[in-house]
């Protein structure tokens, strides 16, 4: 009896499945993913606004009465206008226009309708580039809490300024809280600067 | 004596569920990468306020403006004009230099033969002209003329829907 109970005990199999070598390769697979992972910045959209005849727009006087053509084609009262140095088309100099447009009348501000403006530019003083863009923000936050069409700002800058830098101030007027940003026709680079 | 020595083995399947986990993280990253365009062409600027693609955009259509360099690495002065494939590096399209101002007419014929071509693939279920989603991709070195000029022609081709690319960058 006690002979069958110890040959019973030595039949229960003690199956252990081995990780170790199966970690060995899964930190292998590891070291490999992290050595080759280069996180490449993603790709995003930025939308513009159309048409693009900022110029167009701001000049123009909209029917009045057509109230929806009106609305439509409000012209933005915040212009941006941007100029580039010499040597790399950077950031030189940045004015801000606030025009507000006033009823003929008097009576108050009617976005896109009045034809008589009050219009101001302040150049963003700053010690570098960086500065500039943070003072144009705050200037431009300014600047949305007074206009009424608070949708639209208007870019218009040097044929020279480089792309890079026409995205760099983009994302200030969108960070301001201005949804849509478009662009008025190139000025000519001005050597100086 | 021997009897009351106790085996001392660390468990290691946590730490192994853990690791693959992160395995199969980078995997996915990896791939994660490779689905977007390929950047050979342009060096899009970073942009704050670049919202992340939308992927349901059923047709579109890729255009660049590269700033083109010698082999040193030096500015050209040459802006190419590229129509650019769905996904491969196969086809890509030089369309001309806008910096030449006599080319400006090839580009706009380009463009309006394009619209012309979307419109007469309504009928086979396209999205037409004004619907055709215009993809900008812009080089961060060329300047704001042609930048603007592009969208200028663009517009007036009488494409509606265009949109710029940058890299989203964190804020």
């Amino acid at each position: 009896m006690a002979h069958k109970r110890k040959s019973a005990d030595s039949l229960e199999l003690d199956i252990n499945i081995v990780i170790t070598p199966m970690l060995d390769m899964a930190f292998q697979l590891l070291a490999f993913f992290i050595l080759t992972f280069h996180p490449s910045d993603l790709e995003g959209a930025l939308d513009l606004n159309l048409p693009l005849e900022g110029e167009t727009q701001a000049q123009s006087e909209p029917d009045p009465t057509n109230s929806d053509t009106a609305l439509d084609k409000r012209p933005a009262e915040v212009e941006v206008i941007v100029m580039a140095d010499s040597k790399e088309g950077g950031i030189a100099q940045i004015t801000v226009k606030v025009t507000r447009r006033v009823d003929p009348t008097g009576e108050g501000i009617i976005g896109g309708k009045g034809q008589s403006s009050e219009g101001k530019g302040q150049n963003i003083e700053g010690e570098n580039e960086a500065d500039r863009l943070t003072q144009l923000r705050k200037h431009l936050e300014g600047a949305y809490r007074q206009v009424e069409n608070k949708e639209d700002v208007k870019l218009q800058a040097d044929e020279n300024l480089r792309h890079g830098y026409t995205v760099k101030v983009m994302d200030m007027c969108t960070q301001a809280g201005f949804q849509r940003v478009s662009f008025g026709p190139p000025i000519p680079h001005d050597p100086t600067k | 004596m021997h009897a009351d020595i106790s085996k001392a083995e660390p468990n290691l399947v946590p730490l192994l569920d853990l690791v693959l986990q992160l395995v199969m993280f980078f995997m996915m990253t990896v791939h994660f990468a490779t689905e977007q365009f390929e950047f050979k062409y342009v060096q899009l600027p970073s942009s704050q306020s670049a919202r992340p693609l939308d992927q349901t955009q059923p047709e579109f259509f890729i255009l660049a403006v590269d700033r083109k360099l010698d082999p040193d690495g030096k500015d050209t002065g040459q802006r190419e004009l590229l129509r650019l494939p769905y996904s491969t590096e196969q086809g890509v399209q030089v369309i001309a230099d806008l910096a030449k101002p006599d080319q400006k007419n090839t580009i706009k014929l380009f463009l309006q033969d394009k619209y012309a071509e979307f419109e007469r693939a309504k009928e086979s279920g396209g999205v037409g002209g004004e619907k055709m989603l215009v993809i900008i991709r812009v080089d961060e070195g060329v300047e704001y003329k042609y930048m603007y000029d592009l969208l200028r022609m663009c517009k007036d081709a009488k494409f509606k829907k265009l949109q710029l690319r940058a890299f989203a960058k964190n804020k």
